[in-house]
């Protein structure tokens, strides 16, 4: 009598025979060598999940933390405030494109800084805005003070980054702003930089590592904060020459654990940003 | 300089074909979050309405997700608060917390699904004997279905409701299978009686025919 090992055929995850078997709220996790069992792995269940509240019936599409609580964005643009406590606060809402809306989040010391996917003014990308538990959700003016729609944005070294606009102002699709320190709505003109190794537009910011991350509608690059000049924001490489980002489906993980996902046909690849180390040595 | 730079490639070819067969109105509708569980990082990334598949990066193994009756999961987004209890945001508007020690969400408890690969051949008959598991999990978490298609999961046959062995022991849960070319087994747990989900061993017992 033969024995087959089904959980061993789940260990390799480039097995091609994994596409006809299949794990549904199950995931692989791997086993103790110490418990010196045949079975290199074991299945383990997916986690529940234990409802804190509920702000809206829209979706839930943004979530960050900042100022001590946690704030949620809505499909519908509404952004909340303390949903932890289970009595969120309305804030205000933002304008958001009703076909895929997309809300960006990035913590601020200040503020929760905030980019959505629609501009009442322009019609076009996006618009910035700051939130704070006293004033609630404000817009940045971007559209008056730098002719700027931004539809992302991130947080690096104390200072907003504000980028993926569209060119209804002119040649401004390539372009990353970044405010004054600690102060998310006060933007330089001339503190921007370009996305400059490919003619692409900027498609989305990733943080990870301490390494910025403009994804490329065509290429992706990582960029330094070198804390020289008014822009400090400095190209390290230019990563991918060619590619398909999806804006919706960019992840990157907790800043410590390094890893940024991005999908481009035919397949799914993970980047990891260069070492503290290596940047040193770099000079 | 830079090692570690460029980029690896996470899908297996399952996962690069289902992405290859979408349109590209579908690619558009691509939705994706991430967060961190017991010292690994997990990818969700959603076809909103027909499915969601999750990466862990600890073991690079792809597997569904599925929030109970509906294909896709709930989730879009997540984050850490202080003292890393992590929140995760609904497309239902509910914000909940990640929970090990549950099997519910709001929308019902999870169903666990392990369906086989291919066991057994096309050229030859095999006879199935017996399937043996150990589990953690024991009697109290109630029943499981157990059952098996040759077709690709289209018809499904022989099921049977199964209890679980002891803790730590292995036991056959289903025996005399019949003989037949190439099968899959289907294992399914939808209780949620008893969480953890946990099975530790699963072995096929055959004996090789003509």
């Amino acid at each position: 009598m033969a024995q087959i090992n089904i959980l061993g055929s789940f260990q390799d995850p480039k097995s091609f025979d994994q596409g006809a078997g299949k794990l549904v709220n199950v995931r692989v996790v791997p086993r103790d060598p110490k418990e010196a069992k045949e079975g290199k792995v074991r299945f383990v269940g997916a986690p529940g999940l234990t409802q804190v509240c509920r702000p809206t019936a829209a979706p839930c599409i943004a979530i960050c933390h900042a100022l001590g609580t946690i704030w949620t964005g809505h499909a519908d643009g509404s952004i909340y405030s303390g949903v932890e406590t289970g009595s969120p606060t309305l804030q205000g809402f933002v304008a958001i494109n009703a076909t895929q809306p997309i809300i960006r989040f990035a913590e601020d010391r200040t503020a929760l800084c905030i980019a959505s996917n629609a501009n009442t003014l322009t019609g076009r990308t996006g618009t910035g805005y700051t939130g704070t538990l006293a004033a609630g959700v404000v817009n940045c003016g971007f559209d008056t003070s730098i002719n700027f729609d931004p539809s992302t944005v991130a947080e690096l070294d104390n200072m907003t980054l504000w980028s993926a606009a569209s060119n209804y102002y002119s040649s401004q699709d390539s372009k990353i702003y970044s405010s004054n320190p600690l102060a998310p709505a006060t933007v330089q003109a001339n503190a921007f930089a370009t996305k400059e190794a490919r003619a692409d537009r900027v498609v989305d910011l990733a943080i990870s590592g301490r390494i910025l991350w403009p994804l490329g509608s065509r290429s992706l690059e990582q960029w330094y904060d070198t804390g020289n000049g008014s822009e400090p924001f400095h190209s390290l490489s230019e990563l991918a020459h060619f590619g398909w980002p999806r804006v919706a489906a960019v992840a990157s993980c907790n800043p410590r654990r390094h890893r940024i996902c991005r999908y481009r046909p035919p397949r799914m690849d993970v980047y990891r940003p260069v070492r503290p180390a290596d940047l040193a040595a770099m000079g | 300089m830079c090692t570690g730079q460029s980029g690896q490639p996470t899908s297996p070819p399952w996962v690069d074909l289902l992405l290859q067969q979408l349109t590209l109105a579908q690619l558009g509708q691509l939705t994706a979050y991430a967060y961190g569980q017991g010292g690994s990082d997990f990818y969700v990334l959603t076809l909103p309405g027909s499915w969601t598949i999750e990466l862990s990066s600890a073991t690079g193994v792809w597997s569904y997700r599925q929030s109970n009756g509906r294909l896709d999961h709930a989730g879009r987004c997540a984050t850490e608060h202080d003292g890393g209890i992590v929140y995760v945001g609904l497309d239902t508007g509910h914000v909940c917390t990640l929970d090990a020690s549950n099997s519910a969400e709001p929308a019902g408890v999870l169903s666990y699904m392990i369906l086989s690969p291919w066991v057994g051949s096309e050229e030859r008959r095999t006879t199935y004997d017996a399937l043996d598991v150990t589990s953690s999990m024991g009697p109290a978490a109630g029943t499981f279905q157990l059952d098996w298609s040759e077709d690709r999961a289209t018809t499904w046959r022989g099921v049977r409701q199964i209890t679980m062995p002891s803790p730590g022991q292995r036991r056959a849960i289903g025996r005399n299978f019949g003989t037949g070319r190439r099968r899959q087994f289907r294992f399914q747990y939808t209780s949620g009686a008893q969480v953890p989900f946990t099975i530790d061993e699963l072995f096929l017992m055959t004996t090789p025919g003509s």
